[in-house]
């Protein structure tokens, strides 16, 4: 997230600088009465992206990218993420299973959610532990000595378990509950005040911090409740906020029923368990957290739900053909566009002005709609599909503002651009038989492979021959030029004026009759030039 | 020129275009969402698509018919020659948009092909209204 922030803060700080570069020497000088330039250029920048949305092909793309994402958003799939860890020295093969419930619940009811999925009651060989791990939000206040100690976690363990993990024992006199703050062996009379002020007395004993810390219900997995990962060490509470006691005396503290347990421990000794029961078991029970150790790994799984492959799949899927159909209505939105951009920039647009109209485009025809759907898919279907349609989301605009930004660039003030063959092309030719040279161009006309000579006028007159030729371009339906030549003896020579025009039925792009001109002037010319030749 | 030769006229200004690919390459990539996701998407959400999908495929040869209806009023076609070259590019758009709807059903690709018809149908009329209107126009400057 940190690294999202930053790169959104470098952007903008870069986008900042750039904008004050080119405003700085537009900005008019203190007490000049002038306005400053930057708010009528947002207002013309924001008034042309206007424009651009209002064409009516622009709602194809919303209702495109909305479909796609919901699409996207509807075929989410996940499954339920885990992490593993290796468990150093164990070298037995049993199986464990610490299943970690969202809230406390009784304890039989917390049997049907396990039996639901694993498949009943009749596992052989399982033994089960319960635990009461309770994390307070309002602390209880545990005082003895003219001290007051606050406490944060009550845990909750049998009576088995206290002796297996804490090494201590029960005595059985009264409420017992042990805590590290204690620094006398024996057992304290001391008083506990609850959350609702209500007030037992009880006897509290030692249990040594070190052993508090480092007990563990299974390898890997300590007996104080985990609040964190740091990498793969747990975060737990620190011992001084701990009370334990029996399962029965910490419920009897917070008034609830006998048999209310949070965690529940099943060991086996043959394979009992697997993976993929588990992850079910995450996903369908009440359970917030499971701790599967077989043999030297322990799974941990959490309730994070990770998209699929196949998820992804129809993600990526869903944004091609949003693009496929956004990028064929952005084509048919482009004569406009650049012929719009190329006014602007004839009237003292910026270069950088068609980049901003094209995000600003792009952001509020396919980004908006898009995040809408996000939000409604987050609020109804979850995250897995909110993410699945924003991947799609994000991919189509991506896509859509790359195609706008290189097919809507105004053409390059550089030399390298293609220059058009001229209308009008002037020869000198060195020989003087004006008639012959009338000749020369007919026979240029009618030998043509291009071209069908459909008129041909000539009228030769003293020094001067005027020639119109009418021809129809023969690769394609429609489309002629229409020739007209002045030649005239001067200089001792002749000089040959051409001058054409292209001409189409339909409409033809600059491009083919560019191409067009340059067949019919090169004809024309190269049989002139090599009838000069020939006579020398 | 008869309503034949409108019609083939038609198919190859459209074999010409772009609105062609794109519509194949749609429907393509429509019938692998339909196999892998149809059953968890919603079958109003799946035929929907069919609606900006045959706009956009007829949309982007826009200009392409545009010109060729010009050029069939200039060489004098009559209303019901320039109604057959119309029709065309609608027709054969819905029939590839329909294929992959098939596996939905019947009805739902019969929606599908009604759907489609109906969107490039109204962008063909547009299209005619300009026409006949740009011609016109052209008519009145060529004559003056």
């Amino acid at each position: 997230m940190t690294v999202t922030y930053i790169a959104v803060t470098v952007v903008f700080a870069y986008l900042a600088i750039k904008y004050a570069k080119v405003e700085l020497p537009h900005t008019p000088e203190k007490g000049t009465g002038r306005k400053g330039s930057s708010l009528p250029r947002l207002t013309f920048l924001g008034r042309t992206t206007w424009v651009v949305i209002k064409n009516p092909l622009t709602l194809i793309v919303i209702i495109t990218v909305i479909l796609a994402s919901l699409i996207s958003g509807y075929a989410a799939s996940s499954r339920t993420s885990y992490v593993t860890f290796n468990v150093e020295g164990r070298r037995e093969s049993t199986q464990a299973v610490l299943v970690e419930f969202s809230h406390a619940i009784p304890k039989d009811i917390a049997e049907d959610k396990i039996y639901n999925v694993t498949g009943g009651p009749n596992m052989s060989g399982v033994r089960l532990t319960w635990y009461a791990r309770h994390v307070l939000d309002n602390p209880i206040k545990l005082r003895y000595g003219g001290n007051t100690y606050v406490i944060y976690v009550l845990l909750g363990l049998s009576t088995n378990e206290l002796e297996k993990l804490l090494n201590i024992s029960i005595h059985k006199s009264g409420h017992e509950f042990f805590y590290p703050g204690i620094s006398s062996t024996g057992g304290v009379n001391a008083t506990v005040t609850v959350p609702s002020d209500k007030e037992f007395s009880v006897v509290v004993r030692r249990v040594p911090d070190d052993t508090l810390v480092k007990a563990e219900i299974i390898p890997g997995v300590p007996l104080l409740p985990v609040q964190s990962y740091i990498g793969t060490k747990p975060v737990t509470p620190p011992p001084k906020y701990v009370l334990v006691g029996e399962i029965n005396e910490i419920n009897s503290l917070m008034g609830m029923p006998r048999d209310i347990i949070t965690d529940i421990l099943m060991v086996s000794k043959g394979k009992s368990f697997n993976i993929r029961v588990l992850m079910r078991l995450v996903r369908n029970a009440d359970v917030s957290r499971v701790w599967f150790l077989d043999g030297r790994k322990l799974y941990v799984i959490s309730t994070v739900q990770i998209p699929t492959t196949e998820s992804m799949f129809v993600a990526i899927l869903s944004s091609v053909t949003a693009t496929v159909l956004c990028l064929a209505t952005a084509s048919a939105l482009l004569p406009s566009l650049k012929n719009l951009y190329l006014k602007l920039s004839i009237q003292g647009m910026p270069p950088w002005g068609a980049s901003i109209i094209n995000t600003a485009y792009t952001v509020l025809v396919v980004l908006v709609p898009g995040v809408a759907v996000v939000l409604y898919l987050y609020h109804y279907l979850g995250g897995v599909s909110a993410f699945n349609s924003l991947v799609s989301t994000v991919i189509t605009w991506a896509l859509m503002f790359m195609y706008l930004s290189v097919k809507s660039k105004p053409p390059k003030l550089r030399t390298d651009v293609y220059s058009p063959p001229s209308q009008r092309y002037i020869i000198f030719l060195r020989r003087k038989e004006i008639a012959t040279a009338v000749q020369e161009i007919l026979e240029s006309l009618r030998g043509n492979e291009f071209f069908e000579l459909l008129e041909f006028e000539s009228r030769v007159q003293g020094n001067e021959a005027v020639i119109h030729a009418r021809l129809a371009y023969v690769e394609s339906w429609g489309v002629g030029a229409d020739m007209n030549v002045l030649v005239t003896n001067a200089d001792g020579g002749t000089c040959v004026n051409v001058s054409c025009m292209i001409w189409g039925i339909e409409e033809v792009s600059e491009a083919i009759m560019n191409n067009v001109l340059a067949l019919l002037l090169s004809r024309v010319v190269g049989r002139l030039r090599s009838w000069e030749l020939l006579q020398h | 020129m008869g309503i034949i030769a409108a019609l083939m006229l038609a198919l190859k200004q459209m074999w010409r275009g772009h609105g062609l690919k794109v519509c194949l390459v749609a429907a393509l990539m429509l019938a692998i969402l339909i196999k892998v996701a149809g059953s968890k998407v919603p079958d109003l959400v799946l035929v929907g698509v069919v609606l900006p999908a045959s706009t956009s495929s007829l949309i982007i040869d826009f200009r392409a018919h545009y010109s060729m209806l010009r050029a069939l009023y200039m060489v004098g076609a009559t209303p019901r020659q320039v109604k057959s070259y119309m029709l065309v590019p609608p027709v054969v758009l819905s029939a590839i948009y329909e294929a992959p709807y098939v596996t939905m059903g019947i009805i739902w690709a019969t929606l599908v092909f009604i759907l489609s018809l109906a969107s490039s149908l109204t962008v063909m009329t547009l299209m005619l209204h300009i026409t006949k209107k740009g011609f016109s126009t052209f008519m009145v400057m060529y004559v003056r």
